[in-house]
């Protein structure tokens, strides 16, 4: 019956690529991913990597299985603490064994921006920003996290020296909540206003502030976080 | 106000368990410590025997100076009013109620729109307070975004001193603490006076988990110090801020409140803290700290349970909810957070009838619902008084099998004090209710909101008082816009 349905939906020679992308490999690595097995995740990365497979394959293995995370998170099938630990396994697999080789073959691998991510001077508020963090690497960004209580001077020196194209600032208290303005500022004293985004979040902080204080755009969500960065970088949902 | 409830103390923990979380506690806060950002309290920490690391920051408390600090600690903090009939006194199991605070946006009763939050809309909330008789502490209900964002607090408490005489509850939102307290000190005619007529209080929080932030650090000593009450408690959210494991959350909470305490009684022997914590969940699928979530209501008995264990003054929580409008949710997880904090036997139960939208959007006809849960809440704490007179077997036996109770002077005399009347709650038959415009709860809260800002006014301050505390905004306002 199954086959029947196939063989008249789908033409055959596109079952047989999809069989050919979906290596034994692949197919692992979503399994551990959709699982949460951490250990079992670094366990297939390492053997196929000894076996001699493409870390560049390996990184677009690791990627689809991060959206079908994010689509499983998105239809209320996974909950958040399952899309950040699956987010971190990737993020550990792609940082300790796949980036060192990517570069030595000269490639970097893929990503959709680089996020600069980080909490304003005096708040050492984290969980929220650490989340909004994890929801965009799991979205295909590359998250550049400056941590908590990052000073203005610390936004700048990351956006000179890295490829930055979205600065990230996260705020929970009223009185710290200036300093998001404060780096705006400062950007523009720098001449490097107009080379990011910037995106503010926190609590207190609501679409008015963030019109106020010149900011790209506001998310109270970390899922409208996601779809924010993508509308003001011009990427399409699919 | 419930004076002393007679019945519904709930108790969740066995003495067993009890015992097992206070060890807990004590264990995390010697094993792992905390982490103080404060260089002074470090040196404080360091100067009676706990274990310093001044690179890390991390304090490892040993277990007998977080009993000496629970020993040291205020049995009774008295919380005054204004107006000494608003005093309250913050012991053994008296409850007490109070607004929520820090709102941004307002649900605004005069367009049912959602905006963002004003002074006057401040002063509004706190007359509607002021009014309302099962309100006992005001707390200033929005942030005034319509001041620099530096000041805000001034003009916070600001509005609150002017237009209410009961007991004033601000929140740290990392600003001096000294600019407050010497605005409320220019009420009571100076900072000595302050300590005899504490009409100042302060909500600080250390950040979860375990981490003493460095400007609430100052404000908890500055607070400890001015002998003013200080509320010192931590609000994280389980699976993110906190472990999984409700038991875990609580020891977690536990500590943080705890070693604020062993701050704040070493600054100052005696010093007003109260105990608790807001600790909630992280919402699995919107990541929000949930304000109507079962397990903060748990963890407000819990906290209570140890608070009195302890002999803490106790804070707690109810009155809120997530929905983002006036609907049958907000008024459901407002009434469950209020039954289970008031049965709690806290002392301060904050964010009544205020929140919606996860503490971002303050609702003044929420309020007035509260006011009315409250006031139901407080019927069934009383309990049933039994007595000969009570008993009623005299008028049961005058009446007979098959007679009336109507008429009977048995019930003239006993009606009103053993019955509730609704003030809100609507009891017409249904064609009454059609022909009076059909109206329901949220209408009539709005109605009765707007009848009672029309009509109350608070006691004014006298034109001197009042001058010496724009003075003194003044002041503060320069000198911090000044940095």
């Amino acid at each position: 019956m199954n086959e029947i349905i196939i063989r008249k939906t789908i033409p055959f020679y596109k079952i047989h690529i999809l069989l050919i992308h979906m290596s034994e490999t692949a197919h692992e690595i979503k399994e551990a991913l959709l699982t949460l097995d951490r250990e079992k995740l670094i366990q297939t990365t390492k053997t196929s990597l000894d076996k001699g497979e493409n870390p560049q394959e390996l990184l677009y293995a690791i990627t689809a299985a991060l959206r079908e995370v994010g689509d499983k998170f998105e239809s209320g099938e996974f909950f958040l603490v399952e899309l950040v630990s699956a987010g971190e396994a990737a993020k550990t697999v792609i940082s300790e064994y796949l980036k060192p080789l990517l570069k030595k073959i000269g490639s970097e691998g893929k990503h959709l921006g680089v996020i600069a991510i980080g909490t304003v001077a005096g708040d050492i508020h984290d969980i929220g920003k650490s989340i909004v963090a994890s929801m965009l690497f799991t979205a295909g960004f590359e998250i550049l996290d400056l941590g908590v209580d990052v000073s203005a001077e610390k936004f700048i020196e990351t956006v000179k020296n890295s490829n930055v194209d979205v600065v990230a600032m996260s705020a929970l208290l009223s009185t710290t909540l200036p300093m998001q303005r404060e780096t705006i500022e400062a950007l523009k004293r720098q001449d490097l206003r107009d080379k990011v985004k910037v995106i503010v979040g926190g609590s207190p902080v609501t679409e008015e502030w963030a019109k106020e204080i010149g900011a790209d755009g506001f998310a109270d969500n970390a899922s409208e976080a996601v779809r924010l960065v993508k509308k003001i970088l011009d990427i399409s949902e699919r | 106000m419930i004076e002393s409830p007679k019945i519904g103390i709930f108790e969740i923990f066995s003495r067993d368990e009890l015992y097992r979380i206070h060890a807990a506690t004590l264990e995390l806060l010697e094993r792992t410590g905390v982490r103080v950002e404060e260089e002074k309290a470090l040196e404080l920490l360091n100067s009676i025997g706990a274990d310093v690391n001044f690179s890390t920051k991390i304090v490892k408390i040993p277990k007998h100076i977080v009993e000496d600090a629970i020993k040291y600690s205020a049995r009774t903090v008295q919380f005054a009013g204004r107006n000494k009939k608003f005093d309250l006194k913050l012991e053994g199991k008296r409850v007490n109620f109070g607004l929520g605070e820090g709102a941004i946006n307002i649900l605004d009763y005069e367009t049912g729109s959602i905006r963002p939050s004003t002074k006057t809309d401040i002063i509004n909330a706190t007359i509607l307070a002021d009014a309302l008789s099962n309100i006992d502490f005001v707390m200033p209900l929005f942030t005034a975004q319509d001041v620099p964002k530096p000041v805000m607090p001034l003009h916070d408490l600001h509005a609150s001193l002017k237009n209410t005489e009961k007991p004033i509850m601000v929140v740290d939102f990392g600003l001096d603490a000294t600019y407050l307290i010497n605005m409320a000190a220019s009420v009571v005619g100076g900072r000595d006076k302050l300590k005899d007529r504490p009409i100042l209080g302060m909500y600080s929080e250390p950040i979860s988990p375990l981490t003493h932030g460095r400007e609430h650090t100052r404000n908890l000593i500055e607070f400890a110090k001015a002998e003013l009450p200080i509320v010192y408690i931590p609000s994280p959210a389980s699976c993110s801020t906190a472990p999984a494991t409700m038991a875990g959350a609580i020891v977690q909470s536990n500590a943080e409140t705890l070693s604020g305490n062993v701050i704040a009684q070493f600054s100052k022997k005696g010093a007003r803290f109260i105990y608790g914590a807001d600790t909630t969940n992280m919402d699995q699928r919107t990541g929000v700290f949930s304000y109507g979530a079962p397990e903060w209501m748990i963890v407000n008995l819990a906290m209570a349970q140890l608070g009195r264990h302890y002999e803490l003054p106790i804070w707690s929580t109810g009155g809120c909810s997530d929905s983002k409008i006036l609907d049958g949710q907000a008024t459901l997880e407002a009434s469950l957070s209020l039954f289970a904090a008031a049965s709690s036997g806290a002392n301060l139960i904050h964010d009544v009838g205020s929140f919606l939208n996860f503490g971002l959007t303050g609702s003044l006809e929420l309020i007035t619902i509260c006011d009315e849960i409250i006031s139901m809440i407080s019927y069934i704490l009383k309990g049933v008084e039994v007595t000969d007179e009570t008993l009623a077997l005299d008028v049961i036996d005058k009446v007979g099998p098959g007679g009336q109770f109507i008429t009977q002077e048995h019930t003239l005399k006993f009606f009103k004090k053993e019955h509730w009347m609704p003030k809100l709650l609507d009891r017409q038959t249904r064609s009454t209710w059609e022909k009076t415009g059909s109206k329901d709860l949220a209408t009539r809260a709005n109605e009765r909101t707007k009848d009672i800002l029309s009509k109350h006014q608070p006691t004014p301050l006298s034109k001197d008082i009042e001058n010496d505390l724009d003075n003194e905004l003044r002041k503060a306002e320069k000198k911090i816009l000044e940095k």
